[in-house]
């Protein structure tokens, strides 16, 4: 979905069968758990991760109450949140919704800071990278969608 | 055999069927693994199949835990003949975390003291290593378990399961349809593997102990988040194959503070007060399904392992330590149908 969107493919309908299931998946309180949104008697509980990942890829969609709640979610979340995977993507998720916190620089640097100690994961450097960036290349869509 | 030449089999019920009747139910026994399982619990036989479980108390996580575990070993005749020189991996249970909530996962002290006492049985090294079943972030539920610091003032190394080397080995086990697992290249390179499970309640299949905390062990990259693959192939069966195929040695199960009602990560604290350890992962499952409370021939995946895997038969299992029936705490059950054999056997 982010690959089709970022390729201008923002009507196509895999690309809205995937917001379907985005809408669908997204918890009552706001954010999103793998998959299910309850098992038996209970609902599941959001993760900073992907929330992002799910804020990121409906980036230019409306901005329901679903959004706001997810977004407030990982406003609340990422503070406390060292972790290079999760915070990277929740601040990518949030840029993609211009709701990030002024903050997020001091948190990326935290983070940074304190991955120097731990052993060398390209993934999560690429991920922090982006998410250091005003404008996130996964989210930024470029002009003259081609309708699919 | 009576006077007419017949043999019979008493069964602990006080049935008595003679062998032209066992044949007859013969077909059914095929059939219905319950029956099946029913049969082998009259009868207490396991294939001969027999094991020790100590079961040692411990009030909360304060408590000179790699101490008892030490005894633990001990007891069971893990000694430092057994251990010198190995490369040994702890598997915790680390599912997701959540605020407030730090019975969901294994408790950092409980693994911890394991690594202490085996250190103190001149391991060559402990590593302890996890693929979260609910997450891909490792760091994330490191931080927020409380288990990275702990390992990392320790000076253990944590290994993500979920992303290491992979090799493809046959499935022993065959319960599913999987002819081969794709495991760890860490897990297949320790001399002894020691599932640390935390005593919960399993909303799917009853309870989630030593053998299903092995899921873990299975990677994220191939089988999902959380292992997809695996559920669809039917919990029980898959909890089976991996345990007939990765062969644990050890399992030491952290029941001080345990889980009831819609485990295993949405239930609540169950206070029990006690660690329990063995070498036979069924045994040492079916000993602590009786701690709290439920029945172990409820479970698919303790009455398929039944004779194959190890023993769950009271009769065939030898209790060490402190009994059960003192320390038996009653765990919740969801009341849904799929669970009502655990509750009420």
């Amino acid at each position: 979905m982010l690959a089709l969107r970022r390729c201008g493919q923002t009507s196509h309908p895999r690309v809205r069968e995937a917001v379907r299931l985005l809408w669908d998946r997204v918890l009552p309180g706001g954010g999103w758990n793998y998959g299910n949104t309850r098992v038996l008697a209970n609902t599941l509980r959001p993760f900073p991760a992907t929330t992002g990942i799910a804020l990121a890829a409906l980036a230019g969609e409306p901005q329901v109450p679903q959004i706001d709640k997810s977004i407030a979610y990982l406003t609340n979340e990422l503070p406390r949140i060292l972790s290079p995977f999760s915070l990277a993507w929740g601040l990518i998720g949030l840029a993609a919704w211009l709701s990030r916190p002024p903050e997020s620089e001091s948190w990326l640097a935290q983070c940074a800071a304190r991955k120097v100690q731990h052993q060398p994961n390209p993934l999560e450097d690429a991920l922090l990278l982006m998410a250091d960036l005003k404008s996130c290349p996964l989210t930024s869509v470029p002009d003259g969608d081609t309708h699919g | 055999m009576d006077d007419t030449g017949t043999a019979h089999a008493t069964c602990a019920g006080g049935w008595k069927l003679s062998r032209r009747e066992m044949l007859g139910v013969g077909g059914g026994l095929l059939v219905g693994g319950g029956i099946a399982a029913a049969f082998r619990q009259w009868t207490r036989h396991e294939r001969g199949l027999r094991a020790d479980v100590f079961i040692g108390k411990a009030s909360d996580y304060h408590v000179d835990l790699a101490g008892l575990i030490g005894e633990g070993l001990k007891t069971l005749g893990i000694t430092r003949r057994v251990i010198r020189g190995k490369r040994i991996l702890l598997k915790p249970n680390l599912v997701e975390t959540a605020v407030g909530q730090s019975h969901i996962n294994t408790h950092p002290s409980v693994v911890v003291a394991a690594a202490r006492a085996l250190r103190r049985l001149d391991a060559r090294e402990v590593i302890v290593a996890e693929g979260q079943g609910h997450r891909r972030d490792s760091q994330l539920v490191l931080d927020e378990s409380g288990m990275g610091q702990a390992l990392d003032g320790a000076k253990i190394t944590f290994v993500d399961l979920n992303h290491d080397e992979l090799v493809e080995v046959r499935n022993t086990g065959r319960r599913t349809s999987l002819e081969s697992l794709y495991l760890p290249q860490t897990l297949l390179s320790a001399d002894w593997v020691v599932s640390i499970p935390k005593l919960k309640t399993h909303h799917w299949v009853g309870v989630t102990c030593a053998m299903k905390n092995l899921f873990g062990v299975m990677p994220g990259v191939v089988y999902g988040w959380p292992k997809n693959v695996l559920h669809w192939e039917g919990i029980d069966k898959a909890i089976m194959d991996i345990n007939a195929t990765v062969k644990p040695s050890f399992a030491i199960v952290d029941g001080i503070v345990g889980m009831e009602g819609d485990g295993p990560i949405m239930g609540s604290p169950k206070p029990v007060g006690c660690v329990i350890m063995g070498a036979n992962m069924t045994a040492v499952d079916a000993t602590a399904v009786r701690v709290m409370g439920l029945h172990p021939y409820g479970l698919d995946y303790l009455t398929g392992a039944s004779g194959w895997l190890g023993p769950i038969h009271e009769h065939n299992i030898t209790q060490r330590g402190e009994l059960i029936e003192p320390l038996k705490t009653r765990f919740e059950v969801l009341d849904v149908p799929h669970l009502a054999d655990v509750i009420e056997g």
